[in-house]
């Protein structure tokens, strides 16, 4: 946490909160690059939306529809 | 009407890394030293959690037909004519109203050009971001005056007792938000306040004995807290910049 932060940070529950968010969205930021640039959010979603606008869009690119039921699991392969 | 800026080129993260300060108060004659900060993020939690319940129990208050709050900020129906009932309720929408003309707005903002473009492109590009702010606010204004318009004009034609009802709804929702407000950056100013530069020991030893300051006072330590803290659109444009 001390690079390349400011040393007088010595915990991680000291870092200011101004501080911890541009970290978390540095990171966001760093993920969603990773995407393709057709699925990549907006400007508009990234910076003014809110986390259900982010989650929206990516389940949207993503076709996201079709979610996951205990159904859809055979349970014979679960423990063998 | 808070105007948009697309300038990049003026960011400093400079006072990202300025989260904490020193300064003086003076209290029943003495000089007390305050060391302050910005808060971590469990502590603007505990303050977001607290405000709420302030707000909750305000909102509970203003309900109960009753209750003092209700008698002391709440009119009667029959002292409010549908004229005052109609203002007020335009009033009260205004957030809303922006946020409808805002996502009718057609100006985007400039895009910037390819790095070895020509420089009249770059030129160009930079007077389209100083032009941009007064650009989009001349755009808003219009929308919301049409907005407005609109809402009165609705508003109108509704029978009286509707109107009171929602001129209840929207007072109270305003009422509440206040509250949640002052009392958040109040939390914000007592997490942040330490009787050592190590920033280890708080100043006071619960929320009650803050609370219990005299007004002013209390008023100079939420003021002081808020001078150093970054908001939210400052933060964004620290971030875009980064590479």
């Amino acid at each position: 946490m001390l690079v390349p932060l400011d040393t007088r940070l010595k915990v991680l529950h000291q870092v200011p909160h101004t501080i911890s968010y541009v970290i978390r969205k540095r990171q966001q930021v760093d993920s969603l690059s990773e995407l393709p640039k057709e699925k990549q959010p907006t400007n508009e979603i990234l910076w003014d939306g809110s986390p259900e606008d982010l989650d929206d869009w990516l389940a949207t690119v993503f076709d996201r529809g079709h979610k996951t039921t205990i159904t859809d699991i055979n349970l014979s392969e679960v423990e063998e | 009407m808070a105007q948009v800026n697309v300038e990049l080129n003026d960011v400093d993260i400079a006072p990202l890394f300025a989260w904490s300060k020193e300064f003086e108060v003076v209290s029943e004659g003495k000089t007390v030293p305050v060391f302050m900060r910005i808060l971590g993020d469990a502590d603007l939690n505990r303050a977001r959690v607290a405000s709420l319940r302030k707000s909750a129990e305000l909102r509970r208050n203003l309900k109960d037909i009753n209750s003092d709050e209700r008698l002391a900020f709440i009119k009667d129906i029959d002292d409010l004519t549908v004229e005052q009932l109609v203002a007020v309720i335009a009033v009260f929408s205004m957030k809303d109203i922006s946020e409808k003309a805002q996502s009718k707005l057609k100006i985007k903002p400039p895009k910037q050009p390819r790095s070895d473009a020509k420089t009249a492109v770059h030129e160009k590009f930079q007077e389209a971001v100083d032009t941009y702010p007064k650009r989009r606010q001349d755009e808003l204004r219009s929308l919301l005056e049409n907005e407005v318009e609109v809402l009165k004009n609705t508003l109108e034609q509704e029978p009286k007792e509707v109107l009171y009802n929602k001129y209840i709804t929207l007072m109270i929702d305003e009422m509440c938000e206040q509250e949640l407000l002052r009392e958040f950056k109040s939390q914000c100013a007592y997490y942040g306040s330490f009787k050592d530069s190590s920033l280890n020991e708080r100043l006071f030893s619960s929320y009650e004995e803050f609370s219990n300051l005299p007004s002013a006072l209390k008023q100079e330590f939420v003021v002081e807290y808020s001078k150093m803290e970054l908001q939210s659109e400052d933060l964004k444009k620290l971030q875009q910049v980064m590479p």
